[in-house]
């Protein structure tokens, strides 16, 4: 499996080729053209249901749409693209885990396994849900942000904004922490939650964050 | 008619955000969009408007402000038009020939020499999945022609086949042979990627030519938005 970023801007696409017998996960929806041979499948993926009880934060609903590529041919080309405007970063996956985003996960090996959530977590706030994917196995990981994304290579300790987290390696030990101002205002004020990060390892971020500006327009056409 | 004159043009700001500036001779003739026609020079002047093949073509399309095309021209003293096109992205030019045409939607069009003729795509195929704006013009002859992308472009050039998601597809050589089908195997029950102008369809390339591609399609910016709403 070979992956090429093909404009790596503001609007890249992934082209990705696929040789017999070599299979190619991606998230449902994100094909833009293809040739070859192909055997196309599409699953839903639903959790196991183990991390409702203790992680109170993370939501029922963790299901994702995949759609399974084979190359029955040795020249297979697929071209996958995120809906928004945002770039691609391929993320080569050795001996750690690698854990991101539902939202930011665009494809990745066949070979590779995925999981819903990460039971380790600990969710400080019941209004706040991550929607995580473990992603193990040796192999390329393709993710996409919102905006741009960049990488990190986190040694000692590193904290991010939780809406702008991608991915990150398992090698990292993780805490999520809730900031608030203490005093009368607190209840006026915006949740804001950080994760805070320890360790060795590569860590993703996105330039921009789906949840503020969709609200923010969902407002204004409401209102109309 | 008078043969193929080279039109001077410049492309600015692409690929984020491309506008296009068309300096015209006395005499000279276009043919733009007009919902792009952002700003002319006095000398310029705005002709008939073209709605294209409108009789021999079914209206179960609104033909709306956004897609009218005007002829403009530079009756004594050279001036400039500049069209910025409905969507942020890149503007592409192709110089046309006689032997080779170009079918492209019409919402990427954006402006072509006068010697161009339009022609609707007739295929009863292509006008059941033409909905409001996204429906396809066969567009033949000798001069220039401007595209515009939503995001990047990519060009591919088809040798054998290819298959491409229609929602993607901006403009093709009509050296290719096409079929519409849906790919059964890339939807699941349930399955539902986006509200709007997600169908699902795609377009299956054989032969020979070039194919132009848009690496975003513009429902998705609206989807994108949908679950915020309800």
């Amino acid at each position: 499996m070979k992956v090429k970023i093909l404009d790596q801007r503001e609007s890249s696409i992934a082209c990705i080729l696929l040789k017999n017998d070599e299979t190619l996960m991606a998230q449902a929806g994100t094909l833009v053209a293809m040739r070859g041979d192909l055997s196309i499948n599409t699953t839903l993926r639903r959790s196991s249901g183990k991390s409702n009880g203790k992680t109170q934060g993370i939501v029922g609903s963790e299901s994702l749409f995949l759609t399974e590529f084979r190359g029955l041919g040795d020249h297979n080309e697929i071209w996958l693209a995120p809906g928004m405007m945002g770039n691609i970063i391929i993320h080569k996956a050795t001996s750690y885990k690698l854990i991101a985003l539902a939202s930011g996960y665009l494809a990745c090996s066949g070979k590779m396994d995925i999981f819903f959530g990460i039971p380790e977590i600990k969710l400080p706030h019941k209004n706040i849900s991550l929607n995580l994917l473990s992603i193990t196995g040796k192999g390329h990981v393709l993710l996409n942000g919102l905006g741009s994304i960049y990488s990190i290579d986190v040694d000692g300790e590193y904290w991010l904004k939780t809406d702008h987290l991608v991915g990150f390696e398992n090698s990292l030990k993780y805490e999520i922490i809730k900031l608030q101002k203490k005093g009368i205002f607190q209840w006026f004020q915006p949740l804001n939650f950080f994760i805070k990060f320890k360790g060795k390892g590569k860590l993703y971020c996105q330039t921009h964050q789906a949840k503020d500006w969709g609200h923010l327009i969902a407002k204004q056409l409401k209102s109309k | 008619m008078s043969g193929h004159k080279k039109i001077d043009y410049t492309i600015q700001k692409n690929p984020e955000a491309a506008f296009l500036t068309i300096n015209l001779r006395p005499l000279d003739k276009l043919f733009v969009k007009t919902s792009t026609l952002t700003a002319k020079d006095d000398t310029i002047e705005i002709g008939r408007t073209i709605t294209p093949g409108l009789p021999n073509f079914d209206l179960n399309f609104s033909l709306d402000s956004n897609l009218t095309i005007n002829e403009v021209q530079a009756p004594k003293l050279p001036g400039s038009v500049y069209l910025f096109p409905n969507i942020l992205g890149t503007i592409q030019h192709y110089s046309l020939s006689s032997e080779v045409g170009i079918i492209s939607q019409i919402f990427s069009f954006l402006a072509c020499s006068e010697n161009i003729q339009f022609r609707m795509m007739s295929s009863p195929l292509i006008k059941q999945i033409s909905e409001q704006d996204s429906f396809f013009v066969h567009l033949l002859g000798t001069g220039e022609l401007w595209l515009s992308f939503y995001g990047n472009s990519q060009e591919i050039s088809v040798n054998n086949d290819y298959i491409i998601n229609l929602s993607y597809l901006v403009a093709f050589e009509d050296t290719l042979n096409y079929e519409i089908k849906q790919i059964d195997s890339l939807s699941a029950p349930g399955l539902h990627t986006g509200s709007v102008g997600e169908h699902n369809l795609f377009c299956h390339f054989k032969g020979i030519g070039k194919i132009w591609i848009q690496s975003r399609h513009r429902y998705a910016f609206l989807n994108f938005f949908a679950p915020f709403i309800h």
